[in-house]
């Protein structure tokens, strides 16, 4: 894209935001107010939910505990970038620590928690990798005696996957033999690197699965909000250019077109309920620190994995006495991440490895089912990622160490833009130990209690993880790497937080129904990847917009029941 | 024998230390000038690191600054043996301050052929997508499992 363009593109989106601060600042008024339907969050599943629902007619206010993004700020565009996402731009908000944030303690986990709170949510740091599930994973305890059945299919998420799909914008191919097939993709996929192509090149001679990604970033600008994606690498500190998939981009300036009150820096410390225990609405403090009010007849909660559980636990009343929805005792339980290890090849060969998505460009599904010949049920998927910076390549980002004294730079040139790495992205398997509550001691800037998680790895996701290290140096060395470093389990990848609410049939055994319904509070929703039964081994964002427009649909269609 | 106090440290013992963990040679600049020392004890700052700086190198033998390049070296390898954790802490804030300079960004791009410039906005041209590639798995029937 040239230069003028895209600095045009993101002048205007500074511009549309400042619009809409102004817009949502001057509603922020001091009065309490009232909806048909509130959303909590702001992020993926929230603002699908939220264009869904406002695009039916329904009056919808959405509070989101961040603001919008600053586009003239983003790292990217100064020469210290690598360093400030390593601090102000970090995903873990325990290091991160602005004030939208929220701390968690994540001291009894080895896989640290990552997020980011701000309108459009965690989607302002993803990679843009948008796979879908497959049929089996919403059927995994059926098929192979492990995790929960979901109690719906990938045939009826499939519609809304399609419709995602078509608001977002996705480059990609179709024909993918790994999964069913789907619509076709609107953008051409991007461009898959030296690097990836080696790796691609290898795995066709091993007659292993590889495909270019399906990617919410856009090989060619979609829509009058986006711009095309100028290769630049470093997707997790935001995309200046409005080329990836944030929700900031794909759904709220249409949202906020049909008619959406969005209350920013507005963190919900309480979902209230009635002498009944139906939601009523919910309690925030103000970007003044003012506790408000917000009424609604029905409640859809969108706050992350983390960040759900905890508000639920909060949400304590007589009729719900262990927290909201909770009478099956599985809020916050069930906690599934996607562990990952990490295989890198280090090449002779020039890879441009800072050219393009760093983490997305080409998948492997090879390993993704169930083998009874291996020490694991289910899989997993190798996501293929490019190279860092000079300075993330100095401390050994994806694992080649670089010594300091007089072989540094040396050696720093054998690395640098000279690796190619495979991320192994393992299902994980429910376990009702691995759990989110309460921190005793732990409190937000609000002093409200903060999520303390706790989660053990597996040994399953052990096995799995060691078979996908085996696999991926295989691949490496095929393609020619002169030598091959990995890492047992990487510990800040905690993006995917699922299962904490989760879908089913039995009341008993999950919070929500079908259509991410608590079965305890009928007017309440849950549409983030709480919801999650099982977590499948792919990235789990369009999933999880795909069931919040589901569970959208879902309200206007029983809107008589309001 | 360790140096008696350092409150701030000392800009000899600094640049001594800047080169000996970056010494510079295949077109990259030596650490040892000033101004890396200074900007790595500013990074170090920005995680209240700075004590812990001070702490590590006032454990260096008085006699740095005159040791031999290998004595030196060795010196800091006996540092970093015995205080692993802020030993790495350093170097990390060393490599932040070097490789954010623009001599050696600069020295990258002459060498490497990596743009001495942040990604944005400019951003990189790339071959684009070419569906031949795809050709062998095009190939392969579907194996999704069917449910």
């Amino acid at each position: 894209m040239k230069r003028r363009t895209v600095l045009g593109a993101a002048a205007g989106l500074a511009a549309t935001h400042l619009k809409y601060g102004r817009l949502i600042r001057e509603a922020a008024a001091s009065e309490d107010v009232e909806a048909d339907v509130l959303v909590i969050g702001a992020g993926a599943s929230g603002a699908a939910s939220a264009w869904r629902l406002a695009s039916q007619g329904f009056k919808v206010v959405c509070l989101e505990q961040g603001d919008w993004l600053d586009y003239l700020e983003i790292p990217s565009t100064k020469d210290d970038w690598e360093l400030v996402r390593q601090r102000e731009w970090n995903p873990s908000p325990n290091v991160r620590g602005l004030p939208a944030d929220y701390p968690v303690n994540d001291s009894d986990s080895p896989i640290k928690a990552l997020m980011y709170n701000a309108v459009g949510g965690t989607t302002l740091m993803w990679s843009c990798h948008a796979p879908r599930f497959h049929p089996s994973d919403f059927k995994t305890n059926s098929l192979d005696g492990v995790g929960a059945n979901w109690p719906l299919s990938y045939w009826d998420l499939e519609p809304y996957y399609d419709l995602n799909d078509k608001m977002c914008g996705i480059s990609g191919l179709s024909g993918d033999p790994s999964n069913p097939p789907r619509s076709a993709r609107q953008r051409a996929p991007m461009p898959i690197g030296k690097g990836a192509a080696r790796l691609a090149s290898a795995m066709d001679d091993m007659g292993w699965h590889w495909w270019p990604n399906d990617v919410q970033a856009l090989s060619s600008a979609y829509g009058e909000e986006t711009g095309d994606c100028n290769n630049c690498g470093p997707c997790e500190v935001a995309c200046p250019v409005r080329a990836k998939g944030s929700t900031d981009v794909t759904y709220w300036p249409k949202a906020l077109d049909a008619g959406i009150r969005l209350i920013t820096k507005a963190r919900v410390f309480e979902i209230e309920t009635d002498a009944n225990g139906n939601a009523v609405g919910a309690a925030y403090y103000d970007r003044n620190k003012v506790a408000r009010r917000v009424r609604a007849k029905r409640v859809i909660v969108a706050a992350n994995g983390i960040g759900t559980p905890r508000l639920l636990q909060l949400s304590v009343s007589k009729k719900h006495p262990n927290g909201l929805a909770n009478g099956s005792g599985l809020v916050g339980r069930n906690l599934m991440l996607h562990p990952i290890a990490l295989v890198t090849g280090l090449f002779d060969e020039d890879l441009e490895g800072y050219k393009g998505i760093t983490a997305n460009c080409i998948t492997s599904q090879e390993f993704y089912e169930t083998d009874d010949s291996r020490d694991y049920k289910r899989g997993y998927m190798v996501q293929f990622l490019r190279s860092f910076g000079p300075v993330l390549t100095s401390l050994a980002g994806y694992g080649v160490p670089v010594p300091w004294g007089e072989k540094h730079h040396s050696r720093f040139l054998d690395v640098f833009n000279h690796t190619a790495s495979a991320g192994i992205v393992c299902e994980d398997i429910a376990d009702p130990d691995n759990r989110i509550t309460l921190d005793s001691d732990l409190t937000d800037g609000d002093g409200i209690p903060a999520p303390k998680m706790t989660y053990t790895l597996s040994e399953n996701s052990k096995n799995m993880l060691a078979h996908g290290i085996e696999s991926c140096t295989k691949i490496m060395e095929n393609a020619g790497a002169k030598e091959v470093h990995n890492i047992e389990l990487v510990e800040q990848a905690g993006w995917h937080l699922m299962g904490t609410a989760r879908v089913g049939d039995d009341p008993e055994q999950s919070v929500l129904n079908k259509w991410n319904q608590a079965h305890d509070v009928p007017n309440l929703y849950v549409v983030d990847g709480s919801a999650f039964a099982t977590a499948a081994a792919v990235n789990p964002t369009n999933t999880l917009q795909a069931l919040a427009l589901r569970a959208a649909d879902h309200i206007a269609q029983t809107r008589g029941e309001l | 024998m360790p140096s008696s106090n350092v409150d701030t440290p000392n800009t000899d013992i600094l640049a001594a230390v800047m080169n000996a963990i970056l010494p510079g040679g295949d077109g990259f600049p030596s650490a040892r000038p000033q101004r890396f020392g200074s900007a790595m004890m500013a990074d170090a700052a920005k995680d209240n690191d700075t004590e812990m700086v001070r702490d590590l190198l006032s454990k260096l033998p008085e006699t740095f600054v005159a040791l031999e390049p290998g004595d030196q070296v060795a010196a800091l390898q006996t540092l970093e043996a015995s205080e692993t954790v802020a030993f790495s802490k350093m170097i990390r804030h060393a490599y932040h301050a070097y490789y954010t300079d623009s001599d050696v960004r600069s020295a990258i791009e002459e060498i490497t052929g990596y743009p001495a410039r942040p990604p944005h906005f400019e951003g990189y041209e790339m071959e684009p997508f070419d569906a031949k590639v795809v050709a062998v798995q095009r190939q392969r029937e579907p194996f999704w499992r069917k449910v």
